[in-house]
């Protein structure tokens, strides 16, 4: 990123535009926290959009490695070859033609592989193999002319292959490689096109390519230069949901295949990867077939790891940008009403000793400082607009451990600044507070309509209409926030809740809101040990990015609340209702009763 | 071609040119009975009435009004919005149904076909090269009817997010990607598809001011698009006709023109006509791809109210390029 | 399938056009005539002969012969209760075909190398290369291994449309392997060759198992393959050339009879649904010099029965077991040593 380029320090660029010398300057070091990516073996890295999936697939890239460790590139543990999966690449509509009509399976595999032979070429040009001699030139043109040509012409390649001419650099060989693979990708474009206004089969004549028989046995070969790492090809497959249903089954029964010292595949996805079964209908499954890592949860287990990393990136782009700021100094806090907090915990500390419920007076000063604050505000106005949502700690956390929730405010930010005062060296807490505030809002109806009462009320009276799931997910979350709402207004112990665990076993239809909810974004997924002690049991935590709509602290989310599956049936469908009893009889009356804190206090 | 004329829709039925095909696209929207409704008894051969059949009370009520209204000449055309290969097959077998009986002049209004089917129509136009088309479009007095400028909407939530049946573009496994975005009404759409495609590059198209609906609305979707050059790197803005089918395609052209050794996507999210026009481009140009994103949710009982013009405009779409009929690799 | 003691070659000739792909354009039994011919007459009488000349040894008879075997083998399988469509059929007999053309470059991976005939053979295969690849696939999975598996069969689709009729590429694959490794017989030894005691030393066993091999019979209905071997008192007193090695007949006998009772376990996985094969039984008898004076008979019967043996070796000797971190071999006591450690570090 050439500074100069960027109105915006905090702009979201894809990392595949981002160059090597800007990765090693920008990148944050995670893999202490996800050290299997870096490992032999396929991995499974799960993570919503923007929680530095594809950052951390672009620093494994051959150019930036080498920078990083300032070595050749024989002396890496691996050669990383980057596939982006997007939606305008692999899943055409037409290829739904070939379902139960033509090699489904087959066409896609061979689609699959030309695309990530293509990709294997770029990140070979990539990672800039160096050949004074042209020995590796001489020995790459012997295979390509043997063993190579053979393997293309087992796959049925029927054009003429180009001849590689003996003055060909190692560069140029790749080139000519890529060039390949690129003609039989847009023939096979070609092909698929012919098949959108066509019923039946329709001949296809071109070469067929499969793992086993063309794409492994490539990487393999490969493997054996000298100019090669010693460790196994990666194959970085980004955003995997994207593969249609049958390419992601292709993509199993790679990993299916015990490769992983030559060839280890890691699939990043989104939550919505689309089957786990192989072409054959089997599964595949961690730890047997591969390992996991899921994004949040690791974030949500070590919450200091969180907040260092944003710190770190957010230093970083400042540094780049020329502004000489620690983030903390650059998102400062409202100073006034981080003071009266402050009084409010001095008076809790002085009234521990007779009536404190923590075991140090420091709990109760970090659990009902802020909550009892909030609630004092909005008992002299309604809005509890008053509340500002500022400062570094308050912004980190209200992006919930996806570090571009928090860039994408940031940039909103940086922007409003610089239109109001043109040079930026802070941005001012009320600024903080809008955007804050308005990306919550966006973030929830963009999704949904706006409820109105009287809406609400015509369609909780219609006990006949069937909600479709969008619906019930809006209605859950608008129940839950509020309940959590009135917890914070609450003298409960733990005020600060922003999570429920199941009592019993959900249904399928309130787990298919919760699904969609987490799909979305909404909802983290994770597991507790049930209220019996005898095993675990589900836990959903609602995103901390909603704390301003719902007026919430979202310092902290270690409470939790145990609840029956109807219960949040009926906030699924009557939320309205729900609230209003929440209201009347109380949160536990209407949830279940009891309830325990999560994590320790910081 | 001349630009497209704006008429009165009460005028329209003394101004039409006679035609054999009569196409319209029942739809919870009240414009989709505007033309209709003029049109009424005029002497065509055939009408088709295409119909989204996931959308059952849709075919219950404005199909089957539209059936009511042009009798025995009436066909009912099944489309589906979560298959499109199931809309291509319909559209297909009745194009050519009606050209077999030699029935070649068509007049379509495209005012309320989503824009995919839309754009598989117009393609499969193309395939079978008519060349007798005539389009229709209603204008619309005022959209998410009765909702405050800053909440107005249409639909929530992105769905699939899909190619285009017919549109796969030609893309270069190597080459990054260029979103070209025509914005509409909804500008939070038009994020939302830049985070699910995370291009390199985007157009950022806004509707011609003189277009818009409203100067305040125009204004508010000007906000928008501010915030989103602050929130990324590498977006372009440019603007384009919503209601002349060959300058938007012209402006498309440009867009493309600026960035070269891309991958061209176009995401078409304004009016129909519009959309016209982005398929002008795409059907002269097999390298770009259309995509479409499904809605989960639409505002159905306040969409639109229908506005009392339309516009009537003929185009020619370009003839087959020579890699559509590149057989076989 | 109702083939009443014919072949599928000639059921085949008896189904109409439109049940193939097409629509009835394609006559697919011409087709399959075509290609038969064009073997028979080109290709199979050279295989073996080639195959001699650049591995050296003597290879058994791979000719028209063996590929006939090989289709009434198939037929015999499938007489009691598959369910072929016609189109799988034709797939089946011209993978049967192509299974071991790939000779002609040397045995050395010949199950891939049947791709170089199969593109030699033109449009008299069609021109669709999914066709083709198809039944390549078939074809090629009847031996060798892929990185290392033998489990070649696992790894093709269940099924696939291929020009819009179903294809279960899976069932096809086992039949022809299965098929295969039945089709050994008294002919495919080199009988005129054995006589003169002219068999290349290293291939010496192969003919005489070959030329021992009085029947195979396959009882479909029944669930069960008869092997009928004979064996000269000569032959049973004697050693022969496999390799650079001597070794008896008998033993021979019994290491390829369990290799078929293997095939068995590893192919029947895939054809429960059409084929229903539960034991080989073998019998071995050994003649003295007069040919009617019986002088010992060994029958044994090959099939899963009683109780499942333990792994060898137990779980430590599943592929997929890779634990070591903790210890190697990770017993319980390894793995109490390591927390031990680990304590007190």
């Amino acid at each position: 990123m050439n500074s100069t380029e960027l109105r915006n320090p905090f702009a979201v660029q894809t990392p595949e535009d981002i160059s090597a010398e800007d990765i090693k300057s920008l990148f944050v070091d995670v893999f202490n926290d996800f050290y299997n990516i870096k490992k032999p073996g396929h991995t499974f890295l799960h993570g919503p959009r923007g929680s530095g999936k594809s950052m951390m697939f672009r620093y494994l890239e051959p150019d930036c490695q080498k920078l990083v460790h300032n070595a050749g590139l024989d002396a890496l543990h691996f050669l990383a070859v980057y596939v982006p999966i997007k939606n305008t690449e692999l899943k055409l509509t037409e290829l739904q033609r070939l379902e139960n009509q033509l090699a489904n399976i087959v066409l896609n595999e061979h689609f699959l592989i030309t695309y990530v032979a293509v990709r294997l070429c770029i990140s070979l040009l990539k990672a800039r193999v160096t050949d004074e001699n042209g020995e590796t030139a001489a020995r790459f043109k012997a295979y390509y002319d043997t063993d190579l040509r053979r393997a293309f012409l087992r796959c049925g390649w029927t054009d003429p292959l180009p001849e590689m001419p003996p003055t060909a650099t190692i560069d140029g060989s790749f080139r000519l490689l890529q060039d390949i693979f690129t003609d039989q990708y847009a023939a096979l474009l070609a092909y698929f096109r012919r098949l959108a206004f066509t019923s039946g089969p329709v001949t296809y004549t071109g070469p067929l390519c499969g793992y086993l028989d063309f794409l492994l046995p490539l990487m393999k070969k490969l493997k054996e230069f000298a100019f090669m790492p010693s460790g196994p090809l990666f194959l970085l497959m980004d955003d995997a949901d994207n593969l249609n249903r049958v390419q992601t089954a292709i993509l199993n029964s790679w990993v299916s295949c015990r490769t992983s010292a030559d060839v280890s595949i890691k699939i990043s996805t989104q939550f919505n990867y689309k089957t786990y079964l192989t072409i054959n209908d089997r599964t595949i499954d961690t730890p047997h077939d591969f390992s996991e890592i899921n994004i949040s949860s690791v974030y949500t287990s070590n919450k200091r790891g969180y907040y260092d990393r944003v710190s770190q990136i957010v230093h970083k782009r400042l540094t780049m940008y020329g502004i000489d700021q620690m983030p903390e100094q650059f998102f400062p806090p409202a100073q006034e009403q981080e003071d009266k907090i402050k009084a409010i915990a001095q008076e809790l500390k002085a009234k521990w000793q007779a009536e404190g419920r923590g075991f140090r007076a420091s709990d109760d000063m970090v659990r009902y400082a802020r909550p009892t604050y909030i609630d004092s505000l909005l008992g002299t106005s309604k809005s509890g607009s008053t509340y500002k949502y500022a400062g570094f700690n308050q912004l980190v956390h209200i992006s919930s451990g996806i570090v571009r929730y928090f860039l994408e405010s940031a940039s909103l930010m940086y922007g409003e600044m610089r239109s109001r005062h043109g040079q930026v060296t802070e941005i001012s807490p009320e600024i903080q507070d809008q955007i804050v505030r308005s990306q919550a809002d966006q973030f929830l109806f963009s999704e949904f309509d706006r409820w109105s009462t009287n809406e609400a009320d015509k369609e909780e009276g219609n006990s006949a209409k069937v909600l479709d799931k969008t619906r019930r997910l809006r209605n859950l979350i608008q129940a839950l926030g509020g309940t959590f709402h009135q917890i914070l207004r609450s003298d409960a112990s733990e005020r600060r809740v922003f999570s429920v665990a199941l009592t019993d076993e959900p249904t399928p239809d309130v787990l298919e809101v919760f699904d969609l909810g987490v799909q979305y974004g909404y909802f983290h997924q994770s597991t507790i040990g049930n209220k019996e002690g005898t095993g675990r049991t589900r836990l959903y935590v609602l995103t901390r990015r909603l704390a301003p709509f719902f007026i919430l602290d979202p310092t902290s989310f270690a409470g939790y609340k145990f609840v029956t599956n109807d219960a949040l049936r009926e906030a699924m469908h009557k939320p309205k209702t729900f609230l209003g009893k929440v209201r009347r009889d109380g949160v536990d009356s209407v949830l279940e009763t009891g309830q325990l804190a999560l994590f320790e206090e910081e | 071609m001349p630009k497209p004329a704006k008429i009165l829709l009460t005028n329209l039925r003394e101004q039409v040119h006679p035609a054999d095909v009569f196409v319209c696209c029942a739809s919870f929207e009240g414009r989709s009975q505007s033309v209709p409704e003029q049109l009424e008894g005029v002497a065509f051969t055939r009408v088709l009435i295409c119909a989204n059949e996931n959308f059952p009370h849709v075919i219950k009520q404005g199909a089957k009004q539209l059936q009511h209204r042009f009798g025995s000449i009436a066909r009912l055309v099944s489309l589906n919005t979560n298959d499109p290969l199931r809309t291509a097959d319909s559209l297909q077998e009745a194009i050519d149904s009606a050209l077999s009986s030699n029935l070649n002049r068509f007049l379509v209004d495209i005012t309320t076909f989503t824009h995919e089917s839309l754009l598989i129509l117009l393609r499969i136009f193309q395939l079978r090269a008519v060349n007798s088309i005539k389009f229709l479009y209603t204008t619309a007095k005022e959209y998410s009817v009765g909702d405050p400028d800053d909440q107005k909407w249409l639909t929530k939530g992105i769905g699939e997010v899909r190619s285009v049946l017919g549109y796969p573009g030609r893309a270069v496994p190597s080459h990054k990607l260029h979103l070209i975005i025509m914005a509409g009404f909804e500008a939070d759409r038009a994020e939302r598809l830049l985070q699910e495609y995370e291009p390199s590059k985007v157009s950022l198209g806004l509707g011609d001011p003189d277009d818009s609906i409203s100067p305040d609305h125009y204004k508010a979707n000007k906000l928008f698009h501010q915030k989103l050059l602050e929130k990324y790197a590498n977006v372009l803005e440019f603007t384009f006709s919503c209601s002349d089918p060959e300058a938007t395609r012209d402006a498309l052209r440009t867009q493309v023109l600026r960035l070269p050794k891309h991958n061209v996507l176009i995401a078409a999210l304004n009016t129909k006509i519009s959309t016209l026009g982005a398929a002008l481009l795409a059907l002269e140009d097999d390298a770009i791809q259309l995509c479409y994103a499904t809605a989960h949710q639409y505002n159905e009982t306040r969409y639109s109210t229908p506005g009392d013009h339309c516009y009537y405009f003929a185009t020619a779409l370009p003839a087959t390029s020579p890699t559509h009929q590149t057989v076989g690799p | 399938m109702k083939l009443n003691g014919k072949t599928l070659v000639e059921w085949l000739a008896k189904r109409p056009a439109s049940a193939f792909p097409g629509r009835g354009t394609v006559s697919y039994y011409r087709r399959f005539e075509q290609i038969d011919e064009y073997l028979n007459n080109n290709v199979h009488p050279h295989v073996t002969v080639s195959a001699n000349a650049i591995d050296g040894g003597t290879l058994t008879d791979h000719g028209p012969e063996h590929i006939k075997t090989v289709i009434i083998r198939a037929s015999e399988l499938l007489a009691a209760k598959g369910d072929l469509t016609p189109y799988e059929v034709y797939l089946l007999l011209v993978a049967i075909h192509l299974h071991d053309v790939g000779n002609l470059f040397g045995r050395d991976t010949h199950e891939l190398n049947s791709e170089e005939v199969i593109k030699r053979l033109g449009l008299l295969m069609g021109e669709d290369q999914v066709e083709r690849k198809t039944v390549f696939q078939i074809a090629q999975a009847h031996g060798g291994s892929i990185a290392g598996d033998k489990d070649k069969i696992s790894l093709l689709p269940r099924g696939e449309a291929v020009l819009g009729q179903p294809v279960r590429e899976q069932m096809l694959a086992a039949i022809l392997r299965f098929a295969d490794e039945l089709a050994d017989e008294r002919s495919r030894a080199a009988g005129f060759l054995l006589q003169l005691s002219k068999i290349h030393p290293t291939s010496e066993v192969y003919h005489k198992y070959a030329h021992s091999l009085q029947s195979v019979m396959v009882d479909a209905q029944g669930g069960a393959v008869d092997l009928h071997f004979d064996m000269p008192l000569a032959d049973a007193c004697k050693t022969f050339g496999k390799g650079d090695q001597q070794v008896y007949l008998l033993d021979e006998i019994y290491e390829r009879t369990m290799k078929a009772h293997r095939e068995r376990t590893y192919c029947m996985r895939f054809l429960r649904q059409q084929i229903s094969i539960e034991r080989i039984d073998v019998e071995i008898k050994v003649y003295g010099s007069e040919y009617n004076k019986e002088l010992a008979t060994i029958p044994y019967r090959l099939e899963e029965s009683g109780y499942p043996e333990a792994l060898p070796g137990g779980v430590h000797a599943c592929p997929s077991f890779n634990s070591l971190a903790y210890g190697n071999p990770l017993t319980g006591q390894a793995l109490h040593e390591y927390f031990t450690k680990d304590q007190a570090r």
